[in-house]
C-alpha cells in the first residue's frame, strides 16, 4: 500500500515537514516516491503548501494519509 | 498539527537527554510519521508498549522545559532578533535624520536590555546556599 506521510525536515529549533507519498513497506530507508508539499510551523501564522491535484489523484489511487497529514490536506482544502 | 511541532522543538533542546530507544521512537512517531502497529512491527512489543514509551518520553522532554525553560528563552530570543534587525534596516533607510537614527539606537538598546530579563518570574531568584 501507499502511503501519505510527513517526513520531518530543517535545522536544529527550525523543523518544517515535507508531505511525501511513500511505499508502506519501506517507511524507514528514506525513499519517497513523491513529494506533494510542506508544512512550516516557523512561519507566523504557520504555511501549509500543498499540490492539491496531485494529493488528489494519489488519493483516488488508494493512497492512504496519516492522521496528522488528514489534518493538512484538509486545511489545504483536499478533503 | 502545533503539537508535532512543540514535541520537535522538545526534541531539538532535550532529546539528548532521553536514552536512545527513547529517541529512536520520538523520531519514529513525530518525525517519520509511523503508526503505533508500523513502530511495534519495526521495533516488536506491542502497541501499547509503543504508547507507553512515547507518553513517557514526551513527559520526560516536558519536565526539562518546565524546568530549563530553555525554548522560552530560545524563542524570546528570537523575536528581539528580529526586531533588532528590523530596527536596524530602519536606521540604514534613515540614515539622512540623526535624530531617527538616535531614536532608532534607543530602541535597539531596549531591545538587548529585554534580552537581559529572565524569562520566567524563578529566573532571577538563587536558592539558598548557592
Amino acid at each position: 500500500m501507499v502511503k501519505i506521510r510527513l517526513r520531518r525536515m530543517g535545522a536544529k529549533g527550525k523543523p518544517f515537514y515535507r508531505v511525501i507519498v511513500a511505499d508502506e513497506r519501506s517507511p524507514r530507508n528514506g525513499r519517497f516516491i513523491e513529494e506533494l508539499g510542506y508544512y512550516d510551523p516557523t512561519k507566523e501564522p504557520s504555511v501549509v503548501k500543498i499540490d492539491v491535484e496531485q494529493a488528489k489523484k494519489w488519493l483516488s489511487q488508494g493512497a492512504q494519509p496519516t492522521e496528522t497529514v488528514q489534518k493538512l490536506l484538509k486545511i489545504a482544502g483536499v478533503q | 498539527m502545533k503539537q508535532v511541532y512543540e514535541i520537535s522543538l522538545l526534541y531539538d533542546f532535550y532529546g539528548e537527554l532521553l536514552t536512545p530507544s527513547q529517541q529512536e521512537i520520538i523520531r519514529m512517531y513525530y518525525f517519520e510519521d509511523l503508526s503505533l502497529a508500523e513502530i511495534s512491527e519495526a521495533r516488536g512489543g506491542s502497541r501499547s508498549a509503543a504508547h507507553d514509551l512515547i507518553r513517557r518520553s514526551v513527559e520526560k522532554l516536558q519536565s526539562y522545559e518546565e524546568r530549563l525553560c530553555w525554548i522560552k528563552r530560545f524563542q524570546k530570543q528570537a523575536a528581539c532578533m528580529e526586531r533588532i534587525r528590523a530596527l536596524l534596516a530602519e536606521a540604514r533607510e534613515g540614515v539622512e535624520d540623526p535624530e531617527k537614527v538616535r531614536m532608532i539606537l534607543n530602541r535597539i538598546e531596549e531591545q538587548t536590555e529585554k534580552l537581559d530579563l529572565p524569562v520566567d518570574e524563578r529566573g532571577g531568584e538563587v536558592p539558598d546556599g548557592v
